[in-house]
């Protein structure tokens, strides 16, 4: 009687975990069935233009007869020169920067200027700074071409000896 | 499951879509910058303008030493003053920048005084209005002018000053 009992229990245990696992079986079917659905997901991708930048003119101050005190002289992006001092003397036809980017239509693109830059010739080296542009932050036309012209700031030292003095400058564009 | 993989995808595809903008949406350029310099301009004195020594006549005269190169001239417009002694033009050395041209301005006119009236000295002129410096960056000038000699001057030495502006043309 005491083996049967026990057996009969066994039985009785397996029944119940049985069930139950039958029934977490069954619990689990229904959830997958009430769950299923479709999402739709969005993909895009944006292609640019590469950017194309050329130099149109170089940046020409021209033929100066500098104080001999020395002199910064500023050329603007207009073509307008000017002495700090009022003791310089301009001579030719001083020019200012310019520059052609071509891009994506109607974009608006950062332009930034390189920093430290000379001029180099018979005597010292000829700081170049203070960059200037009617704005930094030109927009293309429908064609995806903009122009923007460039002036600067060349600081001119005592006694700088006489001759062509030459250097270059970098301007980065980039959409915005 | 399915969405999680697409979500993958997606967000794979948005890092990549990045990477790339970046590369292609700057471009740098080259620009270039330059200027030229002149040495300041000097002028040297070499030699007075000289009308010599001038036996006018009493009615005045009007003596001209001509600015040409060369072995300088000089005339009398009414053929009847005696010129004697040493004449010479002016002459100035331009100094400056090396192949550069300057431009030459001298006085309208000038008066010398001596014992009698002044006599006015006028016509300026330069052989080379502007000169070019050439290599040396040195060039000469030479000055020719006209003397006025009033009725009756007074004999004696006279002298004056004019002056001579050069400038980068």
């Amino acid at each position: 009687m005491i083996e049967f009992n026990q057996e009969k229990l066994m039985f009785t245990k397996k029944t119940i975990i049985a069930t139950i696992v039958s029934f977490s079986a069954t619990a689990l079917m229904g959830s997958q069935v009430a769950n299923a659905t479709t999402e739709t997901g969005t993909a895009q991708a944006v292609i640019q233009t590469a950017i194309a930048v050329t130099q149109s003119t170089i940046l020409d101050f021209a033929t100066i007869l500098p104080d001999a005190a020395g002199d910064n002289v500023t050329l603007t992006s207009l073509s307008a020169i000017s002495s700090s001092s009022g003791n310089s003397a301009f001579f030719g036809t001083p020019t200012a920067g310019s520059f052609s980017v071509n891009g994506d239509a109607n974009s608006v693109v950062t332009l930034q200027f390189s920093t430290g830059n000379t001029l180099t010739g018979a005597g010292d080296a000829i700081p170049l700074n203070n960059f200037t542009t009617p704005t930094l932050t030109p927009t293309t036309d429908g064609s995806g071409n903009v122009a923007f012209d460039v002036g600067a700031t060349i600081a001119i030292n005592a006694n700088q000896t006489p001759g062509l003095y030459t250097g270059n400058y970098t301007v980065t564009v980039a959409y915005q | 499951m399915k969405t999680l993989i697409g979500k993958k995808i997606l967000l794979t595809m948005i890092v990549f879509g990045g990477v790339v903008a970046t590369n292609i949406n700057a471009s740098v350029v080259n620009g270039t910058a330059q200027a030229n310099f002149l040495t300041a301009l000097s002028i040297g004195f070499t030699n007075h303008i000289d009308f010599g020594i001038i036996l006018p006549p009493a009615a005045g005269d009007i003596i001209t030493i001509h600015q040409s190169t060369g072995t300088p001239t000089i005339s009398t417009s009414s053929g009847n003053s005696v010129l004697t002694g040493s004449f010479a033009q002016g002459e100035f050395d331009v100094t400056g920048t090396a192949n550069s041209t300057a431009t030459i301005q001298v006085s309208t006119s000038t008066t010398i005084t001596g014992p009698g009236d002044p006599m006015t000295v006028d016509n300026f002129a330069v052989n080379r209005s502007a000169p070019f410096l050439g290599p040396t960056g040195t060039t000469p000038i030479t000055i020719g002018a006209r003397l006025n000699i009033n009725e009756n001057q007074t004999p004696g030495n006279y002298t004056g000053s004019y002056s001579v502006t050069v400038a980068y043309q």
